[in-house]
């Protein structure tokens, strides 16, 4: 078991924009660090650089107590779980599993027990001599993981293994993973783009976007009180209303976005220009209610909840509400706004106060 | 169409098996003889006793066996290279191998005669395989399927701790072996009809393959062309068995590399 230490690492490929710049990450010993943004965002970059399959351009990597930016992958004592589950189709599950530790001249007898008991314990045992093109997704996905948790490494790297996998059983194994962190207690960082898997799994959450650290934190930190605007929008299905507008009304304390009129307290002298509002922290009712009037455009029932998409005065947002609501698509509503819940930003999106 | 275009390329094979079993002097006969009159089939036993032809069958199979083998392995091990190894004007080393094919064979052959004289290997297995075991098709073949193999299997490889060599022999090699069959196919047919190289490289009988061995029934004045076409449609059984058994590594040949 090992901690993970970034130190503003940086990576540029052959041509143009930085993949990942300036990234600095400390990851605990036995932590599980989600690596969260949209694709192209850097995330797979930095694990790669970790694993080993790509040189950063500066910065260094520390794994323990030992710098290893410029050593080679099989010597880091990092394992990784690939999207595709990238198993050696030529070879049976055994072999598969058996391949990292046949590398290490691990003895063969000491290497068919080990196998023999990571099969059992991962529910693989009748596969052993089964080729991955025999396999379900699942089962590949189990054999992949076979495989890391075989060699005993000192950090986990994934990089979203569960993203080809259907939902059932990505929730399957989404609780499967958290059981093994348990176990293992095993220092895990795991990429994905899904960010219920992020909120669901990870202890931490950095997220990342052009290639920058936006921000990092506990997940309910990161759903609370979001850095920015891109962190406030990407986190949360459907993630956060982002609306803009001009202060009004006495020493700027109202503010006019759209057709919606909204106080805000004062943030430390500077005054916001985006406010951001969770959808379950907006509600409708009849017109002349609430902070102003809206156009009802979609509606989206999901039985517990229902998603009603508003256009307030050219201002989109969305409402969670509770149940079937009983709204219907060109109804002039009322917004009433949780006016406790706003999130203020200044013009370049950065959270104030 | 493709009816017409079939019977077009297998007319002259079917009068050539005709023609190995008909009577020397009916093959001159004018209007021709499409079918012979009484089949010969004693033909064969004379044409390939008239000359030492084991002794030809076993100059091609070593000859073809060795170029093949070497092929293959030149060939993967330069495709793996040109494919997945980082080192600096990769690209513009391959592009400068890959002009190579467009220079005609046959400009190279007085080339490659001069090397192995100097070398003393004429009239020699080693004069007649060397200058053929490396195949520019043969890279160029690989290299194109060595990058359609996923790159997640090598790291994953590289993160089990496989070296470059390993992950070349354990991961690589077994997931190519349809295009390194396809590639032996090839290098199999081609040097098995190869004619002018090993005419030129060989002196003696007991050095000569196949081909050359058929073409000596072309005498200065006289060509006994009955035995000649015996001993031509036995040099093809082998292609022929080659290719039905190899039927789909020649399409996969073709569809890899646009090429042949």
């Amino acid at each position: 078991m090992a901690s993970v230490s970034l130190h503003r690492l940086t990576k540029t490929f052959d041509a143009g924009r930085p993949a990942l710049q300036d990234f600095s990450l400390d990851v605990r010993d036995g932590e599980f660090v989600v690596l969260l943004g949209p694709s192209g965002c850097g995330k797979t970059t930095a694990l790669r650089c970790i694993a080993g399959l790509e040189e950063p351009t500066a910065g260094e990597i520390l794994i323990g107590e030992r710098e290893v930016t410029h050593v080679p992958p099989a010597e880091r004592d990092v394992a990784m779980v690939f999207q595709n589950y990238a198993l050696y189709p030529h070879l049976t599950v055994h072999e598969n599993i058996a391949f990292a530790l046949e590398m290490r001249r691990v003895p063969k007898a000491d290497c068919a027990r080990r196998v023999t008991a990571m099969a059992a314990r991962l529910g693989l045992a009748e596969l052993l001599d089964r080729r991955p093109a025999q396999l379900s997704g699942g089962q590949r996905q189990r054999v992949a993981l076979g495989r890391a948790i075989v060699r005993d490494p000192a950090v986990f790297l994934f990089d979203e293994p569960l993203s080809n996998l259907d939902a059932k059983l990505r929730l399957e194994l989404r609780a499967e993973l958290l059981a093994l962190h348990r176990a293992l207690g095993a220092t895990m960082i795991y990429v994905t783009h899904d960010q219920v898997e992020a909120m669901t799994m990870g202890q931490r959450i950095a997220i990342l976007h052009e290639g920058r650290l936006r921000q990092l934190g506990a997940p309910g930190e990161i759903y609370e009180r979001p850095a920015d605007v891109f962190v406030a929008r990407f986190v949360g299905s459907p993630g956060m209303n982002i609306l803009t507008g001009s202060g009004t009304g006495e020493g700027g304390r109202v503010m006019q976005c759209g057709s919606l009129a909204l106080p805000v307290a004062d943030a430390a002298g500077v005054f916001p220009t985006q406010l951001g509002l969770r959808p379950e922290h907006v509600g409708v009712g009849a017109v002349g209610e609430g902070v102003g009037e809206a156009l009802v455009e979609v509606v989206e029932p999901l039985g517990s909840e229902t998603l009603v998409h508003l256009d307030a005065g050219g201002q989109a947002l969305v409402a969670r509400l509770p149940g079937m609501a009983d709204v219907r698509v060109g109804d002039r509503v009322g917004v009433r706004v949780d006016t406790r819940r706003l999130h203020l930003f200044d013009a370049a999106g950065v959270r104030l106060g | 169409m493709v009816t017409v275009l079939a019977v077009t390329m297998i007319a002259p094979f079917l009068y050539m098996v005709s023609t190995s079993f008909m009577d020397e002097f009916e093959v001159l006969r004018y209007p021709p003889a499409l079918l012979p009159g009484r089949p010969l089939p004693g033909n064969y036993g004379a044409a390939l006793t008239a000359l030492p032809f084991g002794r030809f069958f076993l100059n091609s199979a070593i000859f073809a066996g060795f170029v093949v083998a070497g092929q293959v392995l030149t060939s993967a091990m330069a495709a793996y290279a040109f494919a997945r190894l980082r080192f600096p004007g990769r690209d513009r080393v391959f592009l400068a191998v890959l002009s190579v094919l467009m220079v005609p064979v046959i400009v190279l052959l007085i080339p490659r005669f001069l090397i192995i004289n100097a070398l003393g290997w004429v009239d020699s297995y080693a004069g007649l395989i060397s200058t053929e075991v490396v195949s520019v098709w043969g890279i160029f073949l690989l290299r194109q399927f060595f990058l359609t193999l996923p790159r997640d299997l090598e790291d994953a490889a590289r993160l089990d701790g496989a070296g470059e060599w390993t992950i070349f022999r354990r991961v690589v090699l077994p997931l190519s072996k349809p295009a390194l069959a396809t590639l032996a196919v090839f290098a199999f047919v081609d040097q098995w009809k190869s004619f002018l190289w090993p005419l030129i490289a060989t002196r003696s009988v007991e050095m000569q393959v196949v081909e050359v061995g058929i073409a000596s029934f072309h005498g200065i004045y006289y060509t006994n062309w009955p035995y000649q076409m015996a001993a031509a449609v036995t040099a093809m059984v082998p292609l022929v068995v080659v290719f039905f058994v190899a039927q789909r590594y020649f399409i996969q040949g073709i569809q890899l590399t646009g090429l042949k």
